[in-house]
């Protein structure tokens, strides 16, 4: 019994220590998410010849703080990807939760809130402005 | 049977759960009217921003919402006072004297309070798709992976998502039936898996935990967020569920062994 508790006390410790939010977990979880987000975009904007297979999505998201991994809001993804035979890179602020959930915010700038139609001048909500995703926090 | 039947009776003539019967009834559909006449948007939950574009956003907005502390406070209130109420009232040796023995009434009342509170869950969650739809219709849902998920499946999903919280709800149950059979008192039996609920929000929202986190009452109820994808991961549902069957296990066999050897005279 003594040891069946000791085993307990140390099996919480251990998955005390570990995160489900960790840079590559996020970073796979980011790209996924954005390039999913990208293609319905440029759908949006008429161009259906986009998919996340031609964008070829790579993102790298690491914390700005002292911590490494976890739960905050010091977090920054950078994606690049191919678009029109062009590499583009651009990054976002990120907010993880505790619940294993994130929310990334792009620069006005590349993203803004609100897209025009370059032919119609309809304007419609920038998925891609704000958006969110969650990570797998079952146990590793 | 019969007293899983009496139980039932006992509590559907409840003003409380009545009251809670029209509440998930209509709350969902008051959140819609209000969403409706204002241009904000709860932006701080998921698919929050998304409720003016797809009726299946809401449901998804309201279940997230739910299950910080809706969900421990509507079993609660189902739960929490079916054992101490008979303190109260002083109506065990009755009850007991009816040809019916301590564990078939103990079974009894556990089956009731998780038929009603599994009911009224299945209330909510009809209700907050319906009013979902009224509010913005139903038209494609994007993802937590990013892409479109078509209205069929969109609406599959949320009600596969609402399916999740019925583990942890039960779980909540059996904690609430606990303290109630324990502490002998409504207002611990009621108010107790609330405070408690609230707690483990606490402890979790700290980030402290980390994967420890997985073993709360409460996590289990965000196990849907691995489903409304376009390849769901199912981990942190099976965990969920294993944990609120732990949780629960643990506190009906307490409760049970407290009941059956109680000195009722």
């Amino acid at each position: 019994m003594k040891r069946v508790g000791v085993a307990l006390v140390l099996g919480l410790l251990t998955t005390a220590c570990s995160t489900p939010a960790t840079p590559a977990a996020l970073s796979s979880s980011f790209a996924e998410v954005f390039a999913g987000l990208y293609v319905a975009q440029q759908a949006h904007l008429g161009r259906t010849d986009v998919t996340a297979g031609t964008l070829h999505p790579r993102s790298l998201c690491r914390r700005t703080g002292p911590a490494s991994q976890g739960p905050g809001e010091d977090w920054v993804c950078a994606v690049q990807y191919v678009d029109a035979d062009s590499t583009v890179t651009q990054s976002f602020d990120m907010q993880v939760k505790p619940d294993g959930c994130w929310r990334a915010d792009g620069a006005a700038a590349s993203q803004p809130a609100v897209l025009a139609d370059p032919v119609s001048g309809q304007t419609s909500v920038n998925q891609l402005a704000e958006f969110d995703g969650c990570l797998n926090t079952s146990w590793r | 049977m019969s007293v899983v039947r009496a139980e039932l009776f006992k509590l559907v003539e409840q003003s409380r759960v009545r009251v809670l019967v029209i509440v998930c009834l209509l709350g969902p559909l008051l959140v819609a009217f209000v969403l409706d006449r204002q241009s904000g948007l709860p932006k701080d939950t998921l698919f929050g921003r998304h409720v003016h574009e797809s009726g299946y956003a809401l449901p998804l907005v309201i279940l997230g919402f739910a299950g910080t502390w809706g969900f421990p406070l509507l079993t609660s209130l189902v739960a929490g006072d079916i054992f101490s109420s008979e303190d109260g009232h002083g109506t065990w040796p009755a009850l007991l004297s009816r040809s019916r023995t301590r564990a078939q009434v103990f079974t009894g009342k556990v089956l009731a309070s998780a038929l009603v509170a599994a009911g009224l869950l299945a209330v909510t969650a009809m209700t907050s798709l319906l009013a979902g739809l009224v509010l913005s219709g139903s038209t494609p849902l994007v993802g937590l992976s990013g892409t479109e998920l078509a209205p069929g499946r969109a609406a599959v999903l949320v009600a596969a998502s609402w399916a999740t919280a019925l583990a942890p709800l039960l779980g909540f149950t059996a904690l609430a039936c606990l303290l109630s059979v324990v502490s002998r008192s409504s207002v611990i039996g009621v108010a107790g898996p609330v405070v408690l609920g609230l707690v483990m929000q606490l402890l979790a929202l700290l980030g402290g935990l980390g994967d420890a986190a997985n073993v709360l009452l409460t996590t289990p109820f965000g196990s849907w967020h691995g489903l409304v994808r376009e390849h769901p991961f199912y981990g942190p549902l099976g965990q969920g569920v294993l944990v609120s069957v732990v949780w629960g296990a643990i506190c009906l066999a307490v409760a049970r062994w407290v009941l059956l050897h109680r000195d009722i005279t």
